[in-house]
């Protein structure tokens, strides 16, 4: 997305998503405008409850009941995912879209073979005969790096790191065009995780899709993304090239959570920041960060910022007074700072 | 010497039903804690790092007497802790409390913030009125800066956030003014905007109030920024130790290397090198012969397959490698790892 002219694969305009909560419309996504082109590798980043799981289901079609889509549109190589009828819908997931989810113990059924059950999605979306299936499993099986020998293993006789290849497996099954990644790895430990990540981006260089990895490990984006969105409490404050972000974050959240993660290699304690997110359920006027920002004012407090271009990289933020960014950067990374500012 | 903790096991027999009576199945040991030395002074923060399956968790167990060692002893100020029970569990308690991993599963939620931060209190039968249980609640929950403590003391706990809760889990584990805490994982189930925040207040806690901390993670990058001492568990024993810089510095061992060089930096500017280690952590209950990690060790030569490595020691950094603070191999391990 640095290059606005790359064909894009997926794109999002000018998404609202409401849940309904107790008799309250709980505003979970707003105005969501978002461009991934072929085989990019995007990191969307924020923390619980920011959207960005709604964000990944509304995508996939697979919202809850209570869930209501407002307004925007969803549009998969030009054509519109949320005017799809369920059968055509259908037919995208897997085949076009697949998703690696967080939990892959609840992504396996625990009562079937794991061959099985990705013979049983390659079939719902191909021609292809058992036999054929089969073969195409196992070989997906040595592609992620499992032994195609264990295809008829239940799940719970895997590790979880050999749980997670196998759903990457069932991801990659029907070639998609685009992968989402909720939070692949949160339940791993670091080295497991770090070889699934190696052999999960070998694969797109391979292969060429789209990867959209959700996760709260900013570190992670930072090695591996080339585009990075930042998410807060259901709207997008940051996007743009990663690198640019990561040196100098235009949006004090983005800041505060570039700062907020140990470096190693820096001699800074992290910062944490003060507050918790928003209650999304009033209908809000202004920034939504404007509570525990350090930089804000009584414009941000009555009117909320737009997500403008700053510059012609594809680099966005939505703040008031992301001019000044520059130089307060030096002071974000001190917890001083965020405490006494803040209301 | 507060916590002295000397050649400690814990072993489980698993399978020790009726088939192995009739002779069908042998027992097997799960060696979950395989021989661990600790010693922890007050004002100190030992950070306890491993995968998970490594032990630490049992090992926590053992430090608050929930669990009774197999073989080995841990004194606490000159006396053996081994299972407690009755008044001796009491007055252990009253020195040595626990910070858990999940702030949602850890709080009763019928329970309101005052009667969950006081129960330590009544459990400990010191006859204390119902308003100085509640001055005792509202004055720990200050220490676990809940401010102000009036406006929190009479929710219940889902009508606070995930950072809000592990800091009622604190003032739990602070109302009996205790000499030690262990916390097993205080921050992995929270947001990455408010770890810290919860961190630097365990540290302020240590310093304060001069109590030992026993911080257990699988996050090497979050001990830095907390510790004092670091070690580091592999298969129920401890791979290596030392004082957190040095060991952070220059590592010994090759697994420590691996962990280091698995985690994500943050730094755009930081080009890291994968580790090329291979496989998972085996099961504990079959620990590899020699080495226990030579099966995964890039390095490892025949001697790491048939002799248990001795701890290598080095003013007070420990590792348990035959190649440990020696200049042979040392460059070939560091060019693999």
């Amino acid at each position: 997305m640095t290059n606005q002219d790359q064909k894009s694969i997926l794109s999002i305009e000018n998404l609202d998503v409401d849940y309904r909560v107790d008799r309250q419309n709980v505003a979970a996504l707003r105005d969501i405008e978002l461009s991934i082109s072929k085989g990019a590798r995007v990191g969307l980043v924020g923390e619980s409850g920011c959207g960005k799981s709604t964000l990944l289901k509304t995508i996939m079609g697979v919202l809850p009941g209570n869930a209501e889509i407002r307004t925007g549109k969803v549009a998969l190589n030009g054509s519109d995912l949320l005017s799809m009828d369920t059968e055509e819908r259908r037919k995208t997931r897997w085949a076009d879209i697949s998703m690696i989810t967080q939990s892959a113990l609840n992504a396996l059924n625990p009562v079937h073979k794991i061959g099985a059950q990705i013979v049983e999605a390659i079939q719902a979306h191909s021609n292809q005969t058992t036999i054929q299936a089969r073969a195409h499993a196992a070989k997906l099986f040595e592609m992620v790096g499992v032994p195609p020998g264990r295809l008829d293993d239940y799940p719970h006789q895997f590790s979880g790191g050999m749980r997670q290849r196998a759903v990457i497996a069932m991801a990659l099954a029907l070639q998609p065009e685009v992968i989402l990644a909720d939070e692949p790895t949160t339940a791993l430990d670091v080295i497991v995780q770090d070889q699934i990540f190696e052999r999960l981006f070998e694969l797109q260089d391979q292969q060429g899709f789209a990867l959209v990895l959700v996760t709260h490990d900013l570190a992670l984006v930072v090695e591996s993304c080339e585009t990075m969105v930042v998410m807060y409490a259901g709207v997008i404050v940051e996007m743009g090239p990663t690198h640019q972000i990561a040196r100098s974050p235009q949006h004090p959240y983005s800041a505060g959570l570039r700062y907020a993660i140990p470096d190693p290699t820096a001699d800074r304690e992290p910062i944490s920041i003060p507050g918790s997110p928003p209650d999304l359920s009033v209908g809000t006027k202004g920034c939504r960060f404007a509570e525990r920002c350090p930089l804000a004012i009584e414009k941000c407090v009555e009117q909320s910022p737009e997500l403008k271009s700053t510059n012609n990289e594809g680099h966005k933020v939505r703040c008031h007074r992301s001019a000044e960014m520059p130089d307060h950067l030096e002071q974000f990374q001190h917890q001083a700072f965020w405490r006494n500012n803040a209301s | 010497m507060m916590l002295q903790i000397k050649d400690l096991t814990k072993h489980y027999l698993l399978g020790e039903g009726l088939s192995s009576l009739f002779g069908m199945s042998e027992p097997t040991t799960i060696r979950a804690v395989d021989g661990i030395d600790l010693n922890l002074q007050p004002g100190e923060v030992l950070g306890l790092v491993g995968e998970s399956g490594c032990g630490k968790s049992t090992l926590a167990r053992l430090l608050v007497g929930l669990e009774a060692p197999s073989t080995g002893t841990i004194s606490f100020n000159g006396d053996e802790v081994g299972f407690l029970k009755g008044k001796a569990k009491r007055a252990f308690h009253k020195k040595v409390q626990m910070v858990f991993q999940d702030p949602y599963g850890s709080l009763n939620p019928q329970h309101t913030i005052a009667e969950i931060v006081s129960r330590p209190l009544v459990y400990q039968r010191l006859g204390l009125s119902r308003a100085e249980l509640r001055q005792k609640a509202l004055e720990s929950l200050a220490d676990a800066e809940l401010q102000p403590a009036s406006r929190f003391i009479d929710k219940f706990p889902h009508e606070l956030s995930g950072g809000q809760r592990q800091r009622v889990c604190i003032a739990r584990a602070l109302v009996l003014e205790p000499e030690l805490i262990v916390a097993d994982e205080p921050i992995s189930m929270l947001d990455v905007s408010i770890k810290w925040g919860i961190v630097q207040l365990l540290k302020r806690l240590v310093k304060k109030r001069n109590i030992g901390l026993i911080y257990i993670t699988h996050d090497l990058s979050s001990v830095p920024a907390i510790c004092d001492k670091l070690a580091i568990m592999y298969l129920g024993k401890i791979i290596e130790s030392g004082p957190c810089k040095q060991v952070f510095a220059a590592p010994e061992h090759p697994y420590t290397k691996a962990l280091l060089a698995a985690t994500p930096n943050s730094n755009p500017d930081v080009k890291r090198e994968r580790p090329k280690i291979s496989g998972a952590i085996p099961s504990p209950a079959n620990v590899p012969t020699g080495c226990r990690f030579h099966p995964r060790c890039p390095a490892a030569t025949d001697i790491c397959q048939q002799t248990k490595p001795k701890p290598v020691i080095k003013g007070f950094h420990m590792a348990g490698c035959h190649f440990a603070h020696s200049n042979h191999r040392a460059s070939e391990i560091k060019g693999v790892v």
